[in-house]
């Protein structure tokens, strides 16, 4: 699904940066991998590049054997903050890609509703972001990327603002809906327990330029309960242990 | 609004109302001269007036202020937000923005009137030029400050640059335009009483004329009557783009 060679991407701005240097990494479809490292280490401009927001300056990049354009359709793209507009109704908010793309009316209504009813927020559909709690909101923004059946999921940090209950409960929906849906998943974090409950394999990267330190896999991800067996934990201690030592 | 709310501003309001206008009888009884006459002659006067000649002059007035308010707003706000989004045509216009956008435009008014002679056309050319450079420099500032994670986050779902401008950039700008335009109403009428008083060709000159032909004839009352029409016609336009805010952007006032 993703083939990743050599990636290098250096900001041109008033002196050159270079942000990604050498990284490379394979995932294959159906399966789901997060990253994890220090900030400033090029997590995101990794996902910008995989989103067709950036251009990369080195190296090959592969969607599904074709590569890397802007607008690919079954790329669907979560942000931290600002990725509900504070104009639209949550229902509006959730039809927008669809409305891009200039679905008919009738099919994106079914459609909306189906993943606002999915997520839980169809009751809220009336709501502006600023009435909704930071939970809601996101999985506002994650109805609107379901609606485009996409096959190859983006998030940066999806969670990171929300209080540790809800991201469990964000998490744990999540990774319902892989399993249920078997799409590709990228996630970009800092959280060490997100990385472990919901990447196969985690990729440890280091910062400037930001580079692959360590890849560890995470078959067992997404067993029973897994959140509270030793395993989890030790690849918790594992990744922290890592990180921390940098080399 | 629900109607306990609207019962409440109505109140507050007629509290302001009544407020001023004993402020306005103490200062009439205390100088006791005919040029400041009280608000009840001065309002009899307005009413009586108002179905004579100063209904015309008021909707000539109101016409001309309404006409700029309108074609200037359109295309400074396309030209704003495209100046706001694509650097490349900022870096041309804004030294030409900086240049021109302090230079008082009722300079211009000698000029104005020469090229465009006494009737409506210079001015409503004046009060145009005023509010399309405010409105301008606006909708360029609101669309520079527009948050850029918002905007990527709509190209992932394959939006156009078109659909940026629609659903992300405008609607972004909107309140801070509307906000713009309430502040430049006030120097828009300003501008509109200077211009009608200095150049008219008679007959329904406008709320500017009808106050200096008063003025010239020693009819106080007749002039507060024009003065009540004036401040009644740009309280009726505030409190209508007030309105129209709370209506076309409800997200401001949750």
């Amino acid at each position: 699904m993703l083939k990743i060679e050599d990636l290098e991407v250096t900001y041109q701005s008033k002196n050159s940066f270079l942000a990604l240097c050498g990284v490379s990494f394979i995932l294959e479809k159906g399966h789901t991998c997060a990253i994890i490292g220090p900030s400033g280490c090029g997590k995101s401009t990794l996902l910008y590049v995989l989103a067709g927001l950036l251009e990369h300056t080195g190296g090959q990049v592969l969607i599904s054997g074709e590569t890397v354009r802007p607008k690919r359709r079954e790329t669907a793209l979560i942000l931290q903050d600002y990725g509900l507009l504070p104009w639209k109704t949550a229902l509006e908010n959730t039809s927008l890609g669809l409305e891009i793309r200039g679905v008919s009316r009738q099919e994106k209504r079914a459609l909306v509703e189906e993943a606002m009813k999915e997520l839980g927020i169809w009751e809220f559909r009336d709501n502006y972001p600023a009435q909704l709690s930071g939970g809601q909101r996101q999985r506002v923004a994650i109805a609107r990327s379901l609606t485009l059946k996409p096959d190859l999921f983006l998030m940066d940090e999806p969670f990171s603002s929300l209080d540790a209950l809800t991201r469990e409960g964000l998490q744990n929906t999540l990774l319902e809906f892989w399993q249920k849906r078997r799409s590709t998943m990228v996630l970009v974090t800092h959280n060490i327990e997100e990385a472990v409950f919901l990447g196969q394999r985690i990729l440890i990267f280091s910062g400037s330029p930001g580079r692959i330190l360590h890849v560890i896999e995470n078959g067992e991800m997404g067993e029973q309960d897994y959140r509270n067996k030793q395993l989890f934990y030790q690849r918790c201690s594992r990744v922290r242990e890592i990180i921390e030592r940098g080399v | 609004m629900p109607l306990n709310k609207i019962k409440k501003t109505l109140i507050d309001y007629s509290i302001a109302v009544l407020i001023l206008l004993v402020l306005w009888e103490t200062a009439s009884l205390w100088l006791n001269k005919t040029y400041l006459p009280g608000p009840y002659l001065s309002f009899l006067t307005f009413v009586h007036e108002l179905g004579r000649n100063l209904g015309s002059h008021l909707l000539v007035s109101t016409g001309r202020v309404v006409i700029s308010l309108v074609t200037a707003l359109v295309p400074a706000v396309l030209l704003g937000m495209i100046l706001g989004r694509v650097e490349k045509y900022d870096r041309i216009a804004a030294p030409l923005i900086y240049l021109t956008y302090p230079v008082p435009k009722i300079i211009f008014l000698p000029l104005v009137i020469t090229l465009m002679g006494l009737g409506n056309l210079s001015k409503i050319f004046l009060i145009w030029i005023i509010v399309f450079f405010q409105i301008l420099v606006t909708a360029r500032d609101a669309a520079r400050q527009v948050n850029k994670s918002m905007v990527d986050s709509v190209l992932s779902l394959g939006a156009g640059e078109m659909q940026i401008y629609r659903h992300v950039i405008f609607p972004s700008c909107l309140p801070k335009i509307l906000t713009a335009l309430r502040i430049s109403l006030g120097t828009a009428i300003a501008v509109l009483f200077f211009s009608e008083t200095v150049a008219n060709l008679g007959g329904y000159g406008g709320i500017g004329y009808y106050v200096m032909e008063a003025w010239a004839r020693l009819e106080w009352n007749v002039m507060f009557a024009g003065i009540i029409a004036m401040g009644v016609m740009g309280f009726v336009l505030y409190i209508f783009l007030d309105w129209l805010e709370k209506k076309i952007c409800p997200w401001e006032f949750l």
